[in-house]
């Protein structure tokens, strides 16, 4: 009797198993820090790989399925993003894929937030869900539909004291409807990361507002003593999710300046801003462990080495190579 | 249109008469001027001589002085006519007076010789005051016909005056004045753009400078050393949607704001609340101003009433015009063009070399990949952060002599031309390359674009009727708010690169990037940013957004580029992008206001919203479903008003005009 148990099983088993084939490509969510603060952004990576013979084609544009604490459901059908790297904003939505292609993604929130971050339901403490929906706009022919990510556990926690209360503050400040970018991108929000800034520098919010502040309304330009003051927030707090940021943040500020010398034909200044970006980004090259967010730093860094024997072809010749 | 004249031999002499009766009429005691005549003389061409018979539809226009610079009650436009012999009878003899007609077209049956015996006099009557006339001004006196008209060369028209009595108090603002210039604007954020024509005087926001003028009833002489009584009255609310025939919600003391008060120099406070005293001066006049709460909402109106008693008795007090208040919003219009990438390196003027990360031009060149022998466009905007805002916005034109691709990642473009092997270089004028506020974020980036022609033109970049926000059966008008859009950023036009999406942040801050206005943002106020652009990277078929995850700012959006490829794949069973288009406009700025939130459908009503006036059409702002889809091209662009009755409490109207009316002025996001 239990032997033939036994086989009645295998065999539903195997025909549940003719029934549902196998998708082409599979997209793998991560969350390179399942447990994060309460009421701040946190990263999110996408591998996708074909698992087929042939060459196949994913989507690209993210829907976000959370299932929140209490059980419910929750997708706000307006809260798209596209996951990056994406160097050109108006092409392809979606990815093709070779036979064994594994490609990685992320949702990019450090110079801008995704719509997702301006909903509050998933802001507290608490155990959350989360899953992602691919899908693509005018796919090609190898586009093998809407697939879904599997799901992905993040928890928010905050520890009692200095974090805790700072978190009471935030929520109560906009009433509960505390949104993971709030901190910048709400009008009350910058009041409380500048506090935090001024009189919190222990807490493990304060690597969230040196990141945060620059994407404060209207934004203004950065300084030496910014790109000082996101290193130093990165020394102390090494562990903090946004710790890979930070360095990418004073690499790309850096950068900055060397562009802007450019605009004011500064050539010194832009050769000084290039060296210390590239020198920026090779040790967030080395010291970021997560490697989509590694991956940046290493194609930035080769990006200011390029544009470093650019500047100095152009110097060393009026005469451009034709 | 064909039109010639014949003239004939034979003069009459002309009956020229400048009848100037000063007759003078008393009304209940009120001094009145006299009826005055002057006449027009209406030569053909400027050719004295003979009678005219002349062919037409026929328009001559004729010049002429407002004789008194009062209002007159009624005028009357008389001249003789005939026509000319084995003719048929002349139809549709008509006069206008600045475009506006004079009594009823007449038919001309009485035939004249050829010199011109016969004629009979015509007259046409206007009954009261023409809209568009100007008083104390020139105006500008119409005839028209068909037929074969006869008439005396030199001939005149003679124009006869009559004038209401003068009243003991006479206001210099009434309600004969167009009802453009009794507006009130309440915040004017552009100092180019002038006043209404009695604010103009004092040119000052919410505030209109006024006077009344004190006549001795007996002799009409200015009285002067009266003390005169001022208070300001509240008249029913002018809206269509306030007067609907079954449903009047306007009635005096209907305004949504604070009443406005009375000021000047010798003007003080009456010892009854809300009335203000004065006496008269030289001539009899009383200057004051009218001046606006800030809280006014736009549509609230308003007449100064003044009488002799600050008790105001009835039958005794004498009102001015009504003056109403208005918004007024200024749209800075950008327009994106038809395809493009951003550049992922920077490129110093000089430079004949830039670096493209891809090489697809995508948008209306599908795939198309930059090559040798393109025309391509550069465009250019100081950084997110402005520090580098003093060169500006700027573009520039190439030709493109090859591309190879770059070992170490993405393409280099070499612009030039190439005859034979001869290379001739293209360099750059100025600079191009990535934002230094955000380098790593390529939107922001200067772009490249591949032109449609030898230079840009209107077939590279999207654009967009936008009448429906400013001009005839613009919703914003029946919400009191005036529109403007603004010329070309003082750089020149520069069109924005080809960008879209879904991702509010970086739409803002695009927008923000591009704008030379500020527009959106608490820096601006009373400025609107509306961007004709293409979303073509969107699984979302919408055919715009406005802003609204980004607090203390927006701008509105118009995915032409969507729209068109809707249409062109039938997708959405509208077939006219123009107008879709064009309405999309007027329902994105709508959106500007946030009317709606109590409806939780993003700032729309429900799908099923009728409009005010219409069951069969719904409002502007109507959720997207099949049946509003079927209207997105239909040109009308109107407002729901809808009677909510709460859970508690009494019922009230709700309506977009009522949201956009009561906004704190001056509007910011």
């Amino acid at each position: 009797m239990k032997k033939l148990l036994f086989f009645a099983l295998s065999l539903f088993a195997a025909v549940a198993g003719l029934a549902a084939p196998a998708q082409p490509i599979v997209a793998n969510l991560t969350l390179p820090a399942e447990t994060v603060l309460p009421g701040v952004p946190f990263d999110m990576t996408v591998t996708v790989t074909n698992n087929s013979a042939a060459q196949a084609s994913v989507g690209l544009i993210a829907q976000f399925i959370f299932t929140l604490p209490d059980g419910t459901a929750f997708s706000p059908p307006r809260a798209y993003d596209r996951l990056e790297p994406n160097p050109n904003p108006m092409g392809p939505t979606w990815v093709s894929l070779a036979p064994g292609e594994s490609r990685r993604y992320f949702v990019n929130w450090r110079s801008s937030y995704p719509n997702i971050f301006h909903y509050p339901e998933f802001s507290g403490p608490g155990t959350y869900e989360l899953k992602i929906a691919l899908t693509a706009s005018k796919p090609g022919e190898d586009y093998v539909g809407e697939i879904t990510t599997n799901t992905a556990r993040l928890t928010r926690a905050v520890t009692p004291g200095e974090d805790e209360a700072l978190w009471r503050q935030m929520s109560a400040t906009l009433k509960g409807k505390w949104s993971d970018d709030s901190l910048s991108n709400s009008l009350k929000g910058p009041a409380i990361l500048r506090e935090i800034l001024a009189i919190h520098p222990a807490s493990a919010y304060y690597p969230y507002a040196v990141l945060l502040e620059h994407q404060i309304r209207p934004p203004k330009p950065p300084t030496n003593d910014d790109v000082t003051r996101a290193l130093a927030a990165a020394e102390r707090f090494p562990s903090s999710p946004v710790y890979p940021h930070l360095l990418l943040l004073a690499a790309e500020m850096t950068e900055g300046f060397a562009i802007d010398a450019l605009y004011r034909h500064d050539w010194k200044a832009r050769a000084e801003y290039l060296a210390a970006a590239e020198r920026y980004y090779d040790e967030a090259a080395h010291k970021i462990k997560a490697p989509v967010l590694r991956a940046v730093a290493e194609q930035e860094r080769n990006s200011a080495r390029g544009a470093i024997e650019r500047d100095k072809a152009r110097a060393a010749s009026t005469k451009i190579p034709q | 249109m064909l039109s010639f004249a014949l003239v004939r031999w034979g003069r009459r002499l002309a009956r020229a008469a400048i009848v100037a009766a000063l007759s003078l009429m008393p009304l209940v005691g009120f001094a009145q001027p006299a009826p005055i005549t002057i006449s027009v003389n209406i030569a053909y061409a400027g050719i004295p001589g003979g009678c005219i018979w002349e062919l037409l539809p026929a328009t001559h226009s004729y010049d002429f002085v407002d004789p008194l610079a009062r209002p007159w009650d009624s005028l009357s436009v008389v001249f003789d006519a005939g026509y000319e012999p084995n003719q048929s009878a002349v139809t549709n003899l008509t006069v206008r007076i600045n475009g506006q007609q004079v009594g009823a077209s007449a038919t001309v049956n009485n035939p004249t010789d050829i010199f011109c015996g016969g004629v009979q006099a015509y007259t046409f009557t206007a009954p009261s005051m023409l809209p568009g006339y100007h008083i104390g001004g020139h105006n500008t006196l119409t005839i028209s016909w068909n037929g074969w008209l006869s008439y005396s060369n030199p001939g005149y028209a003679l124009l006869t005056f009559t004038y209401p009595p003068i009243p003991p108090i006479e206001f210099n603002i009434t309600d004969r004045r167009p009802e453009s210039e009794r507006r009130v604007i309440l915040t004017n954020s552009e100092p180019g753009y002038l006043y209404p024509q009695f604010q103009q005087i004092g040119a000052q926001d919410s505030m209109v400078p006024m006077y009344v003028r004190v006549t001795d009833p007996a002799t009409g002489n200015p009285q002067v050393g009266q003390t005169v009584y001022l208070r300001v009255t509240d008249p029913p609310d002018t809206a269509p949607y306030k007067n609907l025939p079954q449903n009047v919600l306007s009635h005096v003391n209907d305004n949504d704001g604070p009443p406005a008060t009375i000021g000047g120099n010798g003007i003080a406070a009456a010892a009854t609340p809300g009335v203000y005293q004065g006496v008269s001066g030289a001539n009899g006049k009383l200057d004051f101003t009218l001046t606006l709460d800030p809280h006014t909402a736009s549509g609230d109106n308003y007449q100064v009433e003044a009488a002799f008693s600050e008790f105001f008795p009835a039958g005794a007090t004498w009102k001015s015009g009504t003056l109403t208040a208005w918004k007024r919003i200024f749209v800075e219009k950008l327009s994106a063009l038809r395809n493009g990438m951003p550049l992922d390196q920077d490129a110093a003027a000089g430079d004949v070399r830039v670096h493209l990360a891809d090489n697809h031009f995508n948008g209306n060149q599908n795939n198309g990949r930059i090559s040798r022998g393109d025309r391509i466009i550069f465009v250019h905007a100081p950084a997110i952060d402005r520090r580098n805002a003093l060169a500006g916005w700027y573009k520039e034109e190439h030709n493109v002599v090859d591309v190879e691709r770059d070992p170490n990642g993405g393409f280099v473009v070499t612009l030039g031309t190439r005859n034979g092997k001869t290379i001739t270089p293209e360099p750059l004028q100025r600079d191009f390359g990535r934002d230094p506020s955000k380098s790593n974020e390529p939107a922001y980036a200067d772009w490249v674009a591949r032109l449609s022609g030898s230079t840009l033109g209107s077939p590279d970049y999207f654009d967009a009727d936008t009448r429906l926000i400013w001009g005839t059966g613009s919703p914003f008008i029946d919400a009191f708010v005036e529109y403007y859009i603004l010329p070309d950023n003082p750089f020149g036009f520069v069109p924005l690169p080809h960008f879209g999406g879904f991702r509010q942040d970086i739409l803002q801050t695009y927008a923000q990037k591009w704008s030379f206005t500020s527009a959106g943002t608490p820096n601006a106020p009373n400025h609107q940013l509306l961007i004709i652009a293409d979303n073509d990277t969107s699984q979302a078929q919408d055919a715009g957004v406005t802003i609204s995850n980004v607090p203390g700012e927006t701008s509105s959006w118009v995915w032409r580029g969507t729209i068109e490829d809707s249409v062109k794949n039938n997708t959405a069973g509208v077939a006219d992008a123009e107008a879709w288009a064009t309405k999309t406009c007027a329902h994105e700025i709508a959106h500007e206001w946030q009317t709606n939130g109590a409806f939780g459908l993003n700032d729309h009503c429900k799908a099923d919203t009728p409009t005010y006036n219409d069951p069969a059409t719904l409002c502007l702002l109507a959720n997207a479903d099949a049946a509003a889809q079927a209207q997105r091209a239909n040109g009308i662009a109107t407002f729901h008003l809808l009677k909510i009755q709460p859970a508690v409490g009494p019922p009230y109207y709700h309506s977009e005009y009522f949201g956009i009316r009561t906004r704190l002025d001056p509007f910011v996001p």
